[in-house]
């Protein structure tokens, strides 16, 4: 059943719930994260509760990683840490979103994030966070100052820019999970914040596709993944001035080789 | 800051240019969705001063960029295009083959596509043609404004002797035919009414909730709700000579009346709070434009539900 007005808040409503929140002690700020899925079934609509059991439902990993039972994560770990956690809350929210009707008109609509990150996901993103800046960062900071992306929009975008699709076109995000799962948090960034004048997405999904095949092969690049897709990036951002991917030979196929061909070049 | 490429190939050139295209209105375009009860095709209106900044309207209320497409036909006039492929000014080799595309953009939604326009293949044989042609946008991705840019694009390469300085892979852009801008909906506020079936008696009614000026001013914090069950319903929506109806005017106007007194109700100093800075479609951005444009009393009930029936018997 698609939701025909999803609910808003602007930045200044948002953050005065952070602010909010912000006034609990550290304590009463936890017991409320931690119950924030029996808080919410008083404080959000039917649909919202429903959306947000369906994202926890394929997301199913959220008791592993509960900040009071495991805090004992190494630092080095954090990046790791970061990356299936926003891989999987991303594949999770596009499965579920998706069939509520949200598409990218509503993706690009960042005060409906707002209202998803502080109202229903709110616990999911301090999770994120890594135990320091729990201790450190003010909570406000959930909500980027500067950036038009929340965490969950990143997340989201990430996959919707990566997905595959079966014979049928319909999405497959087992093939997508496959082909991103050894990605990192450098790869989300590369991808979803170097956006240029807009992001073709047909583009994104058959780079992540190729790029995933380019690494099967050991050896055939001498240059680590995150360098390697780095260039990449760079050097698409630089053609599409001047070349349209869609129409050289072969569509974004070919527009992906030769990129891929071109990046190669540099590391010899 | 604006970024100046200069590419390492030939680009077109502004003299040939005009005597390729020389229509100054560049390409005609006009959008148009096909109606989900009708299954016809429908036109949208476009409004504005620019040729090259319009908005679209649906005249029938119909069209949702949510849920169906957009469909763009093009109309263009290219005359002999020899100059292109000629070894002084051109841009591509004797041999080699030219196309035209639309490269289109929409910032809102980060998103955009490329159609090349297959039937306007152009070769050094080409002669003067106007062409029709068609392309759609699927749906659920526009929002905002939308940029169409239609460019020249080397579609195949073919060496040739003395070929210097042309651009040699095919999709790149070798010049730029004509910009056009449209807007699809609004920044601003919204003002929501819906239509619900009830089986209350009344003929209308209002929601309010919000707790500060700082709230989006959206369905969630004010909406007036029609009840299309009601016996007087026809009465209250149907137009006569494109103009509303006088139950109307007194129902929109008793409804603003509400939202203006829940604010009071919550802040009796409101109006002295508006003087703070408000984001766009904020309920305070929106009380500040109802008394500087809309020029409204609020300093008492009675002088605001006045001005709000003047304006409203002025304007609608």
């Amino acid at each position: 059943m698609a939701i025909v007005n999803w609910k808003q808040y602007n930045k200044t409503k948002a953050q005065k719930i952070l602010s909010e929140l912000n006034n609990l002690s550290k304590n009463e700020f936890f017991d409320r994260i931690n119950n924030w899925s029996n808080y919410v079934k008083y404080s959000l609509s039917e649909e919202y509760v429903k959306i947000r059991e369906e994202v926890i439902a394929e997301y199913n990993i959220i008791d592993s990683i509960r900040i009071y039972k495991n805090i004992s994560r190494r630092a080095s770990d954090s990046s790791n840490y970061k990356y299936f956690f926003d891989l999987r809350l991303g594949l999770a929210l596009h499965k579920v979103l998706s069939k509520y009707g949200f598409t990218e008109r509503q993706a690009g609509n960042i005060k409906i994030w707002n209202y998803l990150t502080v109202e229903v996901f709110l616990d999911y993103v301090v999770y994120r966070l890594d135990w320091n800046e729990i201790e450190n960062v003010s909570i406000k900071s959930i909500l980027p100052n500067r950036t038009v992306r929340t965490k969950l929009s990143t997340s989201w975008s990430y996959i919707h820019l990566s997905l595959q699709h079966d014979s049928n076109n319909v999405p497959d995000y087992e093939l997508t999970n496959r082909i991103l799962h050894k990605n990192s948090t450098d790869t989300i960034l590369q991808l979803v914040d170097r956006v240029g004048s807009g992001y073709y997405k047909e583009f994104s999904r058959v780079l992540m596709k190729e790029f995933y095949i380019v690494y099967q092969d050991v050896g055939t690049i001498k240059v680590g993944k995150v360098v390697f897709f780095r260039t990449l990036m760079m050097l698409h951002l630089s053609f599409i001035l001047e070349i349209d991917p869609r129409l050289m030979e072969n569509g974004y196929e070919g527009y992906c080789k030769y990129l891929i061909e071109e990046a190669k070049k540099i590391y010899g | 800051m604006s970024r100046i490429i200069i590419p390492p190939y030939r680009v077109l050139k502004t003299k040939t240019f005009e005597t390729i295209f020389p229509n100054k209105n560049g390409v005609e375009i006009n959008y148009f969705y096909e109606s989900l009860r009708t299954h016809k095709r429908c036109e949208l209106v476009k409004k504005g001063t620019s040729a090259n900044n319009m908005y679209l309207e649906d005249p029938n209320f119909e069209w949702n960029p949510q849920d169906q497409k957009l469909n763009c036909k093009i109309s263009i006039e290219i005359h002999s295009p020899t100059s292109l492929f000629s070894p002084i000014v051109g841009v591509a080799t004797p041999s080699s083959k030219l196309g035209v595309a639309v490269i289109w953009r929409c910032k809102e939604s980060k998103a955009r596509g490329s159609v090349s326009l297959d039937n306007l293949e152009i070769t050094e044989n080409s002669i003067e043609r106007y062409l029709e042609t068609e392309f759609s946008i699927e749906p659920g991705i526009l929002i905002g404004k939308i940029n169409f840019t239609f460019v020249i694009y080397l579609k195949s390469y073919v060496p040739c002797e003395k070929s210097f300085g042309f651009a040699t892979i095919p999709g790149t852009i070798l010049g730029i035919i004509d910009n056009k801008d449209i807007y699809i909906d609004g920044n601003g506020s919204m003002f929501p009414i819906l239509d619900e079936v009830s089986n209350s008696k009344l003929l209308w009614r209002t929601e309010i909730s919000f707790d500060d000026l700082t709230e989006t001013f959206d369905e969630y914090s004010f909406c007036l709700y029609f009840n299309k069950n009601h016996e007087d319903y026809e009465c209250l929506v149907t137009k006569n000579k494109n103009k509303h109806s006088q139950l109307f005017k007194e129902v929109l106007a008793q409804a603003l009346f509400d939202f203006i007194e829940y604010a009071r109700s919550r802040d009796d100093q409101f109006i002295d709070n508006l003087e703070g800075d408000f984001e766009d479609g904020s309920i305070g951005r929106q009380l500040k434009f109802f008394i500087n444009v809309c020029q409204w009393k609020l300093e008492t009930s009675h002088s605001t539900l006045n001005s709000i029936r003047n304006f409203i018997e002025e304007k609608f």
